[in-house]
């Protein structure tokens, strides 16, 4: 069963035939599935329904590329992108890690995922010329975490 | 929003965290409404910021830091 029904599907996919750039990737950090086993300590409700939804939205566009990679397999990896749970993912065009999020982006988190898409993929961020100065002198890093619900 | 400043530069580090899913997080970072937003681990704020709210909110947070510092 698809999660995105078939006008939401539609909807991605004429924003995306618009607004999507260049390529550009999702990677999410998952665990490999357990076919229904129930293991102590590496129990991931939303594990499945986050990478249905990702690979759902990364088939609506040529330009997304989806790759997955388990968390403890792929541990050097997770250890460089600084993800330490499950399901997380980062959009990104190259090899960055800076646009990131954790859990499942759904209900009313789904648009972050498909801004998320469109900015990275675009050269030109939706942002005003004064943030972009803003940000071009800033001299350190900046970490900015957003606690969400997805009610 | 906070990922498209982080898309614009690398220096940004944007992470959104559904909170339901790791209430140890929200218990961490004492969450009691969303969107709560942390900016550099100290400064945070809740609500929804437009794009030069969340600006102004870097700043004062960036101000702390400096003042942390000295």
């Amino acid at each position: 069963m698809q999660i995105l029904n078939y006008s939401d599907r539609e909807i991605v996919k004429n924003r995306f035939e618009n607004e999507l750039v260049d390529e550009v990737s999702i990677t999410l950090f998952t665990q490999t599935d357990l076919g229904g086993l129930i293991v102590p300590g590496r129990e991931c409700e939303t594990c499945a329904p986050t990478e249905q939804l990702l690979r759902e939205v990364s088939e609506t566009s040529e330009l997304i590329n989806f790759r997955k990679l388990d968390i403890r397999s792929d541990s050097e990896e997770a250890e460089r992108c600084n993800i330490s749970r499950i399901p997380s993912f980062l959009v990104s065009k190259r090899d960055e890690t800076n646009v990131r999020y954790i859990g499942m982006p759904a209900g009313t988190e789904f648009p972050v995922l498909m801004e998320a898409l469109v900015n990275v993929s675009s050269d030109e961020p939706k942002i005003s010329e004064e943030t972009k100065g803003f940000l071009e002198d800033l001299e350190e890093n900046v970490s900015i975490k957003t606690f969400v619900t997805p009610n | 929003m906070t990922h498209a400043m982080a898309a614009f530069t690398q220096k940004v580090v944007a992470e959104v965290i559904e909170v339901q899913e790791f209430p140890d997080l929200g218990k961490a970072y004492q969450v009691r409404g969303v969107p709560l937003t942390v900016i550099n681990e100290k400064y945070s704020f809740t609500g929804a910021a437009n794009e030069q709210m969340l600006v102004e909110h870097v700043k004062i947070a960036l101000l702390k830091d400096l003042e942390g510092d000295s």
